[in-house]
């Protein structure tokens, strides 16, 4: 009995001691950076597409400005909302599919940021850095009050800028690629 | 990519500014959280499927390309070494539910089966020490709660939580699986 406690304890010891770390025999990391979804728009290395038009690109950023004036929808009333809890949430679910899907299909875009000028750059990536942060937001408010249908409401009028702004960066990327 | 002397062990305040710069898409950011924690997570995994070296790969990407899907869920009321840590083992348990629900039920899995379903090891080749091969040579749930419990700290509630089965079958497992590992070590 006393041999069985000190063998199990013997045991317990070296399993203790078993090395936590264990090196990889090659680098996993291209791997994984290679199926890594981007989450933001453009640093540098994905404007990777030719220039673009100085007439469209005027035309994209007043569209920019117009956006941002106009990114948070108004609530709607409590009462109408409690209501309507199952078709909105619906609504935002179709929405959510529909952003991610344009999502996924948007992040090949890219724009040439050697041709673009320091502050039209700014510009766009300051815009989509509010549209995330908006959408930060939404979110984590979403999840503490998953049936606000005023919170959902928000989510789906932000989505909508959120296809709008990358509807247009598309079109300036085939104006671009047109144009070269 | 080369990430210069920087890319050594930093201090933890240091770590949670990368977490906030991989929450915001800052890859690189995410990349040194990949070489701090890669061969954590390695052991883990390759403990986890008994020694299969190319399995074990599998699933330290695929518990990194989650870790990467889900960060925005990470609140920091744990270090992200320890919540990485977690979701790296659901990750290998879910994927070994998948094998093992390919070959059939789970309940009624013999050791036979259950080595079948972890597919070829490589354990000769790999493994540095008896007690490793001991541990890889274990049936499959039997080595998981040995795994989480004796090598990793996890409790049995937790460990009854991210494999299914209950707490007094995790203990059993534990039971069982300290002895094979003795039975396996006397011979």
């Amino acid at each position: 009995m006393r041999d069985d406690r000190k063998d199990q304890d013997q045991l317990l010891e070296a399993l203790h001691r078993l090395p936590r770390e264990r090196e990889l025999l090659r680098d996993l990391w291209p791997g994984i950076a290679g199926r890594l979804q981007p989450r933001d728009l453009p640093q540098g290395r994905r404007w990777t597409r030719p220039a673009v038009a100085a007439a469209v690109l005027v035309a994209f950023m007043a569209g920019v400005l117009f956006q941002r004036q106009q990114l948070l929808p108004e609530p709607a009333s409590a009462e109408a909302g409690s209501q309507r809890i199952p078709e909105v949430l619906a609504a935002v679910q179709a929405s959510e599919r529909e952003y991610q899907a344009a999502f996924r299909a948007f992040v090949p875009v890219g724009l040439d940021q050697a041709m673009l000028d320091d502050q039209a750059i700014d510009d766009i990536q300051g815009s989509w850095t509010q549209f995330r942060q908006a959408e930060a937001a939404l979110l984590a408010a979403l999840q503490d009050y998953p049936g606000n249908t005023f919170l959902a409401e928000r989510l789906m009028g932000l989505r909508a800028q959120q296809l709008d702004f990358m509807q247009k960066l598309y079109v300036l990327d085939q104006n671009s690629r047109r144009n070269t | 990519m080369d990430l210069g002397p920087e890319s050594q062990l930093p201090r933890a305040g240091d770590e949670r500014a990368w977490v906030a710069r991989a929450r915001e898409g800052d890859q690189q950011a995410f990349e040194r959280l990949y070489r701090m924690h890669s061969g954590r997570i390695h052991a883990l995994c390759w403990r986890l499927c008994g020694g299969n070296a190319a399995l074990a790969e599998d699933l330290v990407q695929e518990a990194f390309i989650r870790a990467w899907d889900k960060l925005h869920l990470f609140e920091g009321r744990s270090t992200f070494g320890t919540w990485l840590h977690r979701l790296a083992a659901n990750v290998a348990l879910s994927d070994r539910r998948i094998r093992l629900r390919r070959v059939g039920n789970e309940e009624a899995l013999d050791e036979g089966v259950e080595r079948v379903a972890t597919g070829a090891r490589d354990v000769t080749a790999d493994l540095s020490g008896d007690l490793e091969q001991a541990i890889a040579g274990l049936p499959e749930r039997a080595r998981t709660v040995l795994i989480l419990y004796d090598v990793e700290g996890y409790a049995h509630a937790e460990i009854a939580e991210m494999t299914g089965m209950a707490v007094g079958s995790s203990k059993a497992q534990l039971h069982r699986a300290r002895q094979l590992v003795r039975e396996a070590l006397d011979k």
